[in-house]
């Protein structure tokens, strides 16, 4: 028996005045599997994905839905096809509950809304869910996953069929992306979803993908069940030669034991009150470059607003070259900081 | 009124004043809530509020009906809204500076088609007589309550429920809050806030009748003094919460109402230092709630002017 289709697209062509985007995509995506969009940035990988959730209407070309033709004029009837479309940047109403988002999912909102039926019966629902989120939690204090991850409970909720996930591990620390997308397999491998997962990243192609299409310049270049394509070959098809593995000198740290910049138990409130940046400490020794590494929205901002006088800290110290900071002009010019 | 002494006369007729002076900032700042939360700013409701003022003392003065003056007030302010609405949903249009025009063109209205309407002594808004009990004439003056403001208080509790427990409610705070989620569910971001804008100036209307048809109760050209731009602020003041907006309108009225209650007492040299309190209070109001750190919580994301 032939395994069903979850999604057909058929000779998909898309372009913008004279920049071909799409020239001519078909791919097929099997019902119960996750199914893996590989490409650069500006392959064509965004744009299919706006073909079939409607934003954009492909010049040429079909996709075939549960076997039926999907003519999609708008959003709209995408969702209502049952595809669920899971952004890169979050579509929650950031000052609401989790709840409210939630309710603000449902193809038909009730004039008055039911808070405690409604309540009820999340809560049960939530309970067969992959995950759990809390429901009274404004989303402004959640972490990027735990938005993510309500993000595609509200896709779950609603009985969509087949999720676009955009790269999700962009906003997403390694782990939460493999707790989410390692959901997401399981959930697939039950057969009641199918995933198409938009990624440049090898790592999760391999984890948790059946399948992988690789797109450049707009057309399919490789396609394959993923254990059939290893990551070198992948690479040669994305970006179109065998790549030489770059090597670079790890630098070596500076000897010299004097402090240039040191910033003690710091501790910041953002702009929502929070606290952001949770008692830190570190040193910057002269001619040493230091890389501050992190998820966006972390506390990076934050840190730098404080350190260009910005902000006011909470608690803790800043000192350059043994002088605790201030961010006037003339501290500024003598211990020439820019 | 010898048993209550003079500093229990100077609190009723505070209270009484409170509530009197508080009904337009009521009806102004309900309005702007509505607005704001859909993420758009209207200073307009300043013109809105002098256009609904002569309108409603108008309509009043021709049909004899003050009620219908309050409707067609409320229209004007719709009308002006409107405009206000039309205006910024263009590509690249700035909120303010529309508010701005508009509050210049809805005072120019007023003049020009109010100059006829100085005179002439129209019926006014009726009200409650809650005082019955007391043979204190100060008691019952305080408590002769103006219907609009038993209005205005259930429209502050429909609004607050409206919000939480209505879809309208829920759309709007997510136009508010987020276009791109707004726009992502199917939402038409402009489209909300058209109609939040045209009902807010539809509130502010009514609140410009009330001071034509109530109190003071006349049209002149310098009935509001800026009212409905203090109410503009007081909404910041109460954090896009209509129960906020209700008490803060109360304090709005105390101050406003401070200077008469003391003249009444013969404290009459004080009088202009005293009428400054609401002014004094905005600014005062605006530098509390203002901070270079600390994003004005609980304020629409999508009204990037605060």
């Amino acid at each position: 028996m032939k395994p069903a289709t979850a999604l057909e697209a058929i000779n998909i062509h898309k372009r913008f005045g004279e920049v071909i985007a799409l020239n001519g995509v078909s791919l097929k995506v099997r019902k119960g599997s996750v199914h893996a969009l590989l490409g650069e940035n500006g392959a064509g990988k965004s744009t299919l994905v706006k073909c079939l959730t409607g934003y954009y209407t492909p010049d040429q070309g079909q996709f075939i839905v549960a076997d039926r033709e999907l003519v999609s004029r708008s959003p709209r009837e995408a969702l209502r096809a049952g595809i669920g479309m899971v952004y890169q940047h979050f579509t929650l109403v950031p000052s609401m509950t989790v709840a409210e988002n939630l309710l603000l999912a449902r193809s038909a909102i009730p004039f008055a809304i039911g808070w405690r039926n409604f309540r009820r019966e999340m809560e049960e629902r939530l309970a067969k869910m992959p995950f759990r989120v809390p429901l009274d939690a404004r989303v402004a204090s959640l972490s990027a996953g735990q938005k993510q991850k309500v993000e595609i409970l509200k896709q779950l909720l609603m009985r969509r069929t087949l999720l676009v996930l955009d790269e999700p591990s962009s906003v997403l620390t390694p782990q939460e992306a493999d707790d989410v997308l390692g959901a997401l397999r399981n959930e697939a491998s039950a057969g009641n979803l199918s995933v198409v997962l938009i990624t440049h990243k090898f790592r999760e192609v391999r984890q948790f993908a059946d399948h992988v299409t690789v797109l450049r310049h707009g057309a399919v270049v490789g396609d394959g069940a993923t254990p059939t394509l290893p990551n070198e070959r992948l690479a040669e098809l994305m970006v179109g030669t065998s790549m030489g593995a770059s090597v670079s000198k790890p630098r070596s740290a500076s000897k010299t034991g004097s402090v240039r910049l040191k910033i003690e138990t710091l501790t910041v409130r953002g702009a929502n009150g929070a606290i952001s940046v949770d008692d830190a400490s570190l040193t910057v020794s002269p001619g040493e470059i230091l890389g501050i590494a992190g998820v966006s929205g972390n506390g990076q901002r934050e840190l730098i607003e404080v350190l260009a006088g910005q902000r006011h800290p909470e608690s803790g110290a800043i000192a350059v070259d043994g002088a605790a900071l201030s961010s006037t002009r003339a501290f500024m010019s003598q211990h020439r900081i820019a | 009124m010898s048993d209550i002494g003079v500093f229990g006369t100077v609190m009723i007729s505070l209270v009484g004043g409170a509530i009197r002076v508080s009904t337009p900032y009521l009806f102004v700042s309900l309005g702007e809530c509505i607005t704001e939360t859909s993420g758009r700013i209207n200073l307009g409701q300043e013109g809105i509020l002098i256009l609904g003022a002569m309108v409603g003392y108008a309509i009043s003065f021709k049909t004899g009906n003050p009620w219908a003056g309050v409707v067609c007030a409320g229209l004007a302010g719709s009308m002006l809204g409107a405009l206000h609405a039309l205006a910024c949903s263009l590509p690249r249009v700035n909120d303010i500076a529309i508010g701005i025009a508009v509050i210049l063109f809805g005072t120019g209205m007023a003049f020009l088609v109010g100059k006829p309407f100085i005179q002439p002594a129209a019926p006014m808004l009726p009200a409650l007589d809650l005082g019955w009990w007391s043979n204190s004439e100060a008691i019952r003056s305080a408590l002769r309550i103006n219907a609009l403001f038993f209005v205005g208080v259930a429209l502050t509790f429909a609004l607050r429920w409206g919000f939480s427990s209505l879809r309208w409610g829920v759309v709007l705070r997510t136009v508010g809050d987020s276009a791109d989620a707004a726009k992502a569910l199917g939402f038409s971001v402009l489209y909300v806030r058209f109609v939040a804008t045209v009902v807010g100036a539809f509130f502010s209307g009514v609140g410009g009748a009330f001071l034509s048809l109530y109190y003071p109760g006349s049209w002149t050209e310098s009935l509001s003094s800026g009212q409905g731009l203090m109410a503009v602020a007081l909404v910041i003041f109460a954090r896009w919460d209509p129960l906020r907006c209700l008490w803060t309108s109360l304090l709005f009225g105390a101050a406003g109402a401070l200077g008469p209650a003391l003249q009444t007492m013969g404290f009459g040299q004080v009088y202009y230092l005293v009428s400054a309190a609401p002014y004094a209070l905005t600014l005062g109001i605006l530098i509390a709630s203002s901070s270079r750190e600390r994003r004005a919580a609980g304020a629409p994301r999508e009204l990037r002017a605060v």
